[in-house]
Formats: C-alpha cells, structure tokens, sequence
C-alpha cells in the first residue's frame, strides 16, 4: 500500500529520533533518502545502518538555516538523481520560555529553526516536483501549534507551518503535488526517562506514549502515492490529545 | 501487521466506495462483512468476492434499527469469531434549500448518516473493547464543514465528527482507536448521473480540478485500520483534493 519504491526522498533533521524513524522506513520501503543534517557523525552512522540492511541512502551535510546551503544541495541532488520526489521538513527547535522571557534571539531562533528551512527547501524543491507532476511534501508539525505555557515561539513557528502548508498545496494542487503536515503529539525519544514516558502516556486518551515509528508511519502514507487526493491537511498523530481541541479539525 | 486475517464490517457495502472498500480490506487479507438494506445488492456482492475467492459473508440489515444491527454484529462474531475493524460507511443525501426540506428529509438524513453510525459503533464496542483492540472509521464527508442546501447532510457529517471524537477518548485505553475520512468530490455512478453544468461548477471550486476515485477512500480507510496505527485517534482525514481549504 505504502509506494514509495525507487522514489527520491530529501529528509530535512534525518538524525533526530524521528527523522532517524522516517529514513529508516522510507528506505526499507524501497526509496532512495537523502538524509540532511548538520550533525556529520550521527549522518554517517544513519546512512551506514540503512546501507547495512541492503537499502539505499546518502549523506548531505547542510546547515538547515542557510538558503545558500540549502541551494546547493538541492542542485547537488538533481544533478545527481534528476528529480526529487518526496520532501519531507522534520525541524525542530525548542525554546520553552513564557512570552515574557524570551530574548529577540529566543524568537528570532524559534522562526528559523523551525520554519526557515521548509521556506527553504521548498522554494528549492517544488519546481522540479511541478514539472515533473508528481511530488509529496510532508511537513513535520506539532501539537503544541495549539498553544501550551511556555511553547509561544515553537508554537507561532508550527502553527505557521499549517499555514504554509495550505497556501503551498494550493499553489501546487493542479501539479500533481501534494503537501500535507503530520502533527506529532507526545513522542517518546532517546532523552527521555522510562519513567517520564510513562507519566506522560497515561495521560493520553490511549495511555500510552507516541513512538518515532508512529510518526514515521503517518509520514510514509503522505509520502506515497496512497495518498494522492489529500492536500493541504494535518492529521495529528497524538493519540487523542487533540480530540478536546478547537484546532484539530 | 496490517489488516491480514482481522474481521471487517463495513456498512453500505453492496456498492460504490464501501463496495470498492470492502474488496481493497478483502485483497489485502482482512475477512469481510459486506452489509446493505437489500438483499439482491448484498448476495450480488458476496458472490463477486467469492468468485475471488476472498473470505466474504453478507448480512441485510437496517442500521437504523438497534435489534438488525445486533443481531448482524453478532452473527460476525458467531461466523469469524472476532470483529476488529468497523467502518460506518453508509449513508445518503436529502439536498435542497433549507425552506423546502421536510421533516422526513432531516429525520432519514441525520437516521442513516448518524444514528447508524452510533448503533454499529455501540454494537461492535462490547467485543472490541473486551479484547482490548479495534478500529472505527467512519466515512463523515468534507461537506460537514457546511454546504449550501445540504442542511440535513452537513449537520449528521458533523454529528459523525463528534461522535468519533467522542468514541476516541471514551474508548483509547481500551486499544480502539476511532477516526473519520472525509471524501471529497468522489467519481461514483452518482457523478456520472450528474448534468455536466452542475459537474464543472463543482469541479471549479476543486483545488486539483479533478475528482477523486474510490481507491482514494479505500487507501485512507485501510490506512486508519491498520493494526500499527494505533497512536492516531479523533482524527478527520480529509480524502478531498484540497477542498476543505477553499474558501469561496
């Protein structure tokens, strides 16, 4: 159900816990990754674990704020592959001070961590995609665009990933081009105690917490052509957290 | 993984996208409930699948009947011994201006579309929730975001909205997950029967200005109800071509 085989996919944070989760099942489905990131070791540790299991990916070194750097390797990719088929914007950048404590710098760092680079390489991306009419654009978004204490940069930055979202899959609709956000919820990652994990699943409606493999698989139907008459949407992937809100419909 | 060897109901699923739903679930190894109102539609539809030799039992029944819809989830869990997945696919449309719509309009309207929905889903609860698994997709459509002349329709899409919001925190800790897909603009033989004026207005507002097909559906419902997908739950997926953004 999940095609991705043989497709070209650019993974933006490949090396965090959930870009790391995407890579691995993208390419264990068949596609080529690309795996961004500015973390030189932890890129070669990734590319050579998904060599290792017989599929196929590469390493590009990027600093995911840098326009000029973001060029570059897109350029780098389709002189190489001649078309890139499936983006995917996992950023993150987390600040978790209240309005009234952050810096200029804790703002300015929150909007482009987090939203810069899908401005980026999406501007890169998405003509090839359009000529070639077909691409799928994931972006990787948050619950937290709801709002929480603490959260008002992360959350201005997700929220304007919905945003974008929309606009770019309208822009993109009659090209064969789908763009669309996976909202992560509660994830479980490597800097998390057992104990934390558990405290905070069996607050959720499903009582347990997200893994990375969770999101990874909302990200691989998105990615596929499973999925080619969905656009410009967010589907949460939170275990029922959003269900009491306004803003998860 | 996947949906090999689970038990699916799917109601309204002699034709069109439960039809089409229905077979996909069946293909990829999921044994099947095909159910509709009529009983020629149902035996017409379990004799095509098992001339595939897909794993198939059709059940007439009412869904807007407590007692029918019972009994059919208990004659599932009698022949296949499990029911895991349940899609509340049927539905039907009552269209017109507010002021020339009837009471029987909204009452089968809002019978079909929601409190069939709410039966199959208190029917199917007891033996999900007992072996602490089961998925509920229900087939709520893009129009519950309002349509002109589609008051009875909108207003049972959006009661489908809440209720599976509704099912999905009542019933998460017990492994059920509960999720919508809402279709867009779908090609089915209810399209073709359409004037081509009525089809290219519809198709203008269409941010891909084409129609999605049944597979479409089919994709997204299987997606939600996979053994895997648990983490997603009260959700709406939008199956629409970009329509839900269109403001105009």
């Amino acid at each position: 159900m999940e095609v991705v085989k043989d497709r070209v996919a650019v993974i933006i944070g490949a090396c965090d816990d959930i870009g790391r989760a995407i890579g691995l099942r993208l390419a264990s489905r068949g596609a080529t990754v690309i795996a961004c990131s500015s973390d030189e070791k932890e890129l070669k540790a990734l590319v050579g674990f998904i060599e290792e299991k017989g599929n196929k990916a590469e390493a590009k070194l990027v600093n995911p704020t840098s326009s000029t750097d973001i060029k570059r390797l897109v350029d780098d990719v389709m002189k190489q592959h001649g078309r890139i088929d499936i983006l995917v914007n996992n950023t993150d950048a987390q600040c978790g001070k209240s309005v009234c404590d952050a810096s200029d710098e804790d703002w300015e760092m929150g909007l482009r961590g987090n939203l810069s680079p899908t401005f980026y390489f999406c501007r890169e991306v998405i003509p090839g995609m359009q000529t070639q009419k077909h691409g799928r654009v994931v972006n990787i978004s948050s619950i937290d665009y709801m709002g929480w204490p603490g959260q008002s940069t992360y959350s201005a930055a997700k929220s304007a990933l919905f945003g974008f979202t929309r606009s770019l899959a309208l822009e993109t609709a009659r090209d064969g081009v789908t763009v669309n956000c996976v909202a992560k919820g509660d994830i479980a990652t490597g800097q998390m105690s057992e104990e934390q994990a558990e405290k905070i699943g069996s607050a959720l409606p499903v009582k347990r917490i997200g893994l990375p493999e969770d999101v990874a698989r909302a990200v691989g139907f998105f990615a596929s052509d499973s999925s080619k008459y969905t656009t410009g949407q967010m589907l949460f992937v939170c275990g029922g957290k959003s269900a009491h809100s306004s803003m998860s419909i | 993984m996947g949906i090999e060897n689970r038990v699916a109901l799917i109601t309204g699923s002699a034709s069109g996208i439960g039809k089409k739903t229905a077979y996909r679930m069946a293909q990829n190894g999921a044994k099947i409930v095909i159910n509709d109102i009529m009983l020629d539609k149902v035996e017409e539809t379990v004799k095509e699948f098992e001339q595939e030799g897909l794993a198939v039992i059709g059940k007439v029944a009412d869904i807007t009947k407590r007692g029918e819809v019972e009994k059919m989830v208990e004659e599932t869990i009698g022949t296949f011994g499990s029911l895991d997945i349940l899609v509340n696919n049927a539905g039907m449309e009552r269209a017109g201006a507010l002021r020339n719509l009837t009471e029987a309009d909204w009452d089968i309207t809002l019978n079909v579309n929601l409190k069939g929905a709410f039966l199959c889903s208190q029917a199917a609860h007891n033996h999900m929730v007992g072996q602490n698994r089961g998925r509920i997709i229900n087939i709520a459509s893009r129009a519950w975001l309002g349509g002109a002349g589609q008051a009875p329709y909108s207003s049972a899409k959006a009661g489908v909205v809440g209720l599976t919001r509704v099912l999905a925190l009542e019933l998460g800790r017990k492994g059920v997950t509960a999720n919508c897909v809402a279709p867009g603009l779908i090609h089915t033989p209810l399209w073709d029967e359409l004037p081509d004026k009525n089809k290219a207005f519809l198709l203008s507002k269409q941010p891909t200005g084409k129609l999605g097909d049944v597979d479409d559906i089919a994709n997204a419902v299987m997606f939600l109800a996979d053994d895997e997908n648990g983490f997603i739950t009260g959700q709406v997926l939008y199956v629409c071509g970009g329509r839900s953004l269109y403001s105009g």
